[in-house]
């Protein structure tokens, strides 16, 4: 059976730094996988290798059963892959409904033909209408229809978080890949979030989460995956992970 | 408005306004102001309104690459020079009149366009700037040096004026309503790529290119086709400056035409298509109502662009406020229909 996503020896190096060194994982369809690791494990790396954002040194990245490594990142986007970014980047000077909308253009076919003359013939018309529609389904879905017309710029830091989020779902993906969503939250918001993600698995999307915050990972993943200096050192159930011997060395045992 | 909608609560946001303000813009600029003119009847306020209507065009071009797609563009008059080079070669060598010109004005600048794109597209900010300099300074040395073909620094003289398809439109007024009717359209056409989801999709990328890419949005190629439109219809701008004036020299095409076109951007408001407008009928009236002052008028025109960005820094009609007029406007408010219908951009 193929996996959603299946990450073959992957590497990259930096110089003479190995950012990432021989990482085999996979998600299935529908799963809600952890990936965690203490700083500069490669987390984020990993991440930007399967966007498309960082060249992979070596290894092969298949998504759907296609290989997807080499591929641009607008064009892994269009696949089915949306992302958010751990240090938030919404696009402060545009509103809120104009930043979730762009995840709706960029996900549906796009050209200056067809904003020139798409008023004038049907499928045009028909293109805005799925844009708009998507743009506040995503708005609906994480609560920001009430501030659709605030510069992003203006939304506190919670929301903005959620802002990143929406426009993530505008694209309507298949994975959905959070980049540290909690940081910076506290431990309120941050229960918040964890059942808000809990939910959109629960409607049929397949979520990979990177995370420092513990108890968001362990309480609502249901596989973990954990790297340490760049390598995957345990994969398995959040109980699994909590006894791993080489887990709690690399990454337990140094944090508690 | 139908009440079972779910009206989402915006100030203002919410109720079409009609089609009050461009109704009235197209009245001013195509019933008042030729009445106008014909009233004085003097052909220097004639060029003044040509003049003026040109760099209108020319700014709002100028608006699409750099104040919406957030490319910093150094040598938009280039490309102005290519349409009006284009314009009156064909018109000296070919006898061609002004039908045929203005489509292959604005062809020809784009196909220029779109060759130095190639290549430049990748470059971000400072260096992209550099490069429409130097893309500038080169066409611009083209139009001066390569003296058997364009001429050189004698310029060329276009003799055929403005005509549709045979039909004289020569006179005063119908050179006139030439070149308000060919802006008027070009402008809206720049308004639909810019306000609409397109805009959007430009806008990210002036933002955060490297996230807009993750959002699926091809910046390579949004950026090769802001670029290339707004080339195009820089060269739509230059064959009607030929046409107009009947003569043309590499002066009118130099680094300072550029700069001055970003100034009227950037005074008028990054991003801000009314915005760009204003700043163009600005930056081109100002100088000529202030005549009577001699050689102090271009301290004064400083001044008020000086002055202008330091208490207005994001421009006369700001990037804000101007979707939000233009969203009022033009009926694109934002309901929440939940059918997909008259809701955000069209």
């Amino acid at each position: 059976m193929t996996h959603l996503l299946e990450i073959r020896n992957v590497s990259r190096r930096f110089g003479g730094v190995q950012a990432v060194g021989d990482v085999t994982a996979h998600v299935d369809e529908g799963e809600l996988v952890g990936l965690i690791g203490p700083n500069g494990a490669g987390k984020t790396t990993l991440f930007n290798l399967i966007s498309g954002f960082t060249p992979l040194s070596g290894g092969t990245v298949a998504f759907a059963g296609r290989t997807i490594s080499g591929l641009k990142p607008n064009h892994v986007a269009r696949l089915g892959i949306s992302r958010t970014f751990q240090n938030l980047r919404v696009f402060p000077n545009m509103s809120v409904f104009d930043n979730v909308s762009v995840g709706a253009v960029g996900a549906l076919p796009q050209g200056a033909f067809g904003a020139l003359f798409g008023a004038l013939h049907r499928r045009g018309r028909d293109r805005s209408a799925e844009i708009s529609r998507r743009t506040w389904e995503a708005l609906e879905a994480v609560g920001l229809t009430h501030v659709a017309a605030e510069l992003a710029a203006n939304l506190p830091y919670g929301q903005r978080k959620y802002l990143e989020i929406a426009r993530a779902l505008a694209m309507r993906p298949r994975f959905l890949i959070l980049d540290e969503p909690a940081a910076g939250l506290n431990d309120t918001e941050t229960r918040d979030l964890a059942a808000f993600i809990k939910r959109l698995h629960g409607q049929g999307l397949t979520i990979m989460l990177v995370e420092h915050d513990m108890t968001l990972v362990m309480g609502i993943c249901q596989r973990i995956l954990v790297l340490a200096s760049g390598r995957k050192i345990a994969d398995g159930t959040p109980d699994a992970i909590r006894t791993d011997a080489a887990v709690l060395e690399a990454y337990l045992g140094v944090d508690e | 408005m139908n009440a079972s909608e779910s009206v989402v609560p915006t100030d203002g946001l919410t109720r079409r306004r009609g089609l009050l303000v461009p109704a009235l813009i197209l009245l001013l600029v195509f019933a008042a102001l030729p009445a106008l003119l014909a009233g004085f009847d003097k052909g220097y306020f004639y060029q003044i309104a040509n003049l003026a209507l040109i760099f209108v065009l020319l700014s709002a071009s100028m608006h699409l690459v750099t104040g919406v797609a957030g490319l910093l563009h150094l040598g938009h008059a280039a490309f102005y020079g290519v349409g009006a080079y284009t314009a009156a070669l064909l018109t000296s060598k070919l006898g061609l009149g002004f039908t045929v010109t203005l489509p292959l004005s604005g062809l020809m600048a784009a196909l220029v366009a779109f060759l130095v794109a190639l290549p430049t597209m990748r470059l971000v900010s400072i260096y992209f700037a550099v490069a429409t300099l130097a893309i500038g300074q080169m066409l611009y040395l083209v139009m001066l040096n390569w003296v058997d073909f364009t001429k050189g620094p004698n310029g060329i003289i276009v003799s055929k004026g403005f005509e549709l398809f045979g039909f004289s439109l020569s006179g005063r007024l119908a050179a006139y309503y030439t070149v308000a009717a060919v802006v008027t359209l070009s402008v809206v056409a720049i308004g639909r790529l810019s306000h609409s989801y397109y805009g959007n999709a430009l806008r990210s990328i002036r933002e955060d290119d490297q996230c807009a890419d993750a959002m699926g949005v091809s910046t390579v190629r949004l950026k090769m086709e802001a670029f290339t439109l707004s080339a195009f219809f820089a060269g739509v701008a230059g064959s009607l400056w030929a046409h107009m004036t009947g003569y043309i020299s590499p002066g009118d095409f130099k680094f300072s035409e550029s700069i001055l076109i970003l100034a009227m951007v950037v005074v008028g408001g990054l991003g801000s298509l009314p915005g760009a407008i204003i700043g163009a009928l600005l930056l081109i009236l100002l100088p000529e109502g202030l005549r009577a002052l001699g050689d102090f008028r271009n301290i004064m025109v400083g001044l008020v662009m000086f002055l202008s960005i330091l208490l207005l820094p994001k421009g006369l009609l700001g990037e804000v406020s101007a979707l939000r007029l233009v969203r009022r406007q033009l009926g694109a408010a934002w309901r929440n229909t939940g059918k997909g219908e008259g809701i955000g951009w069209r």
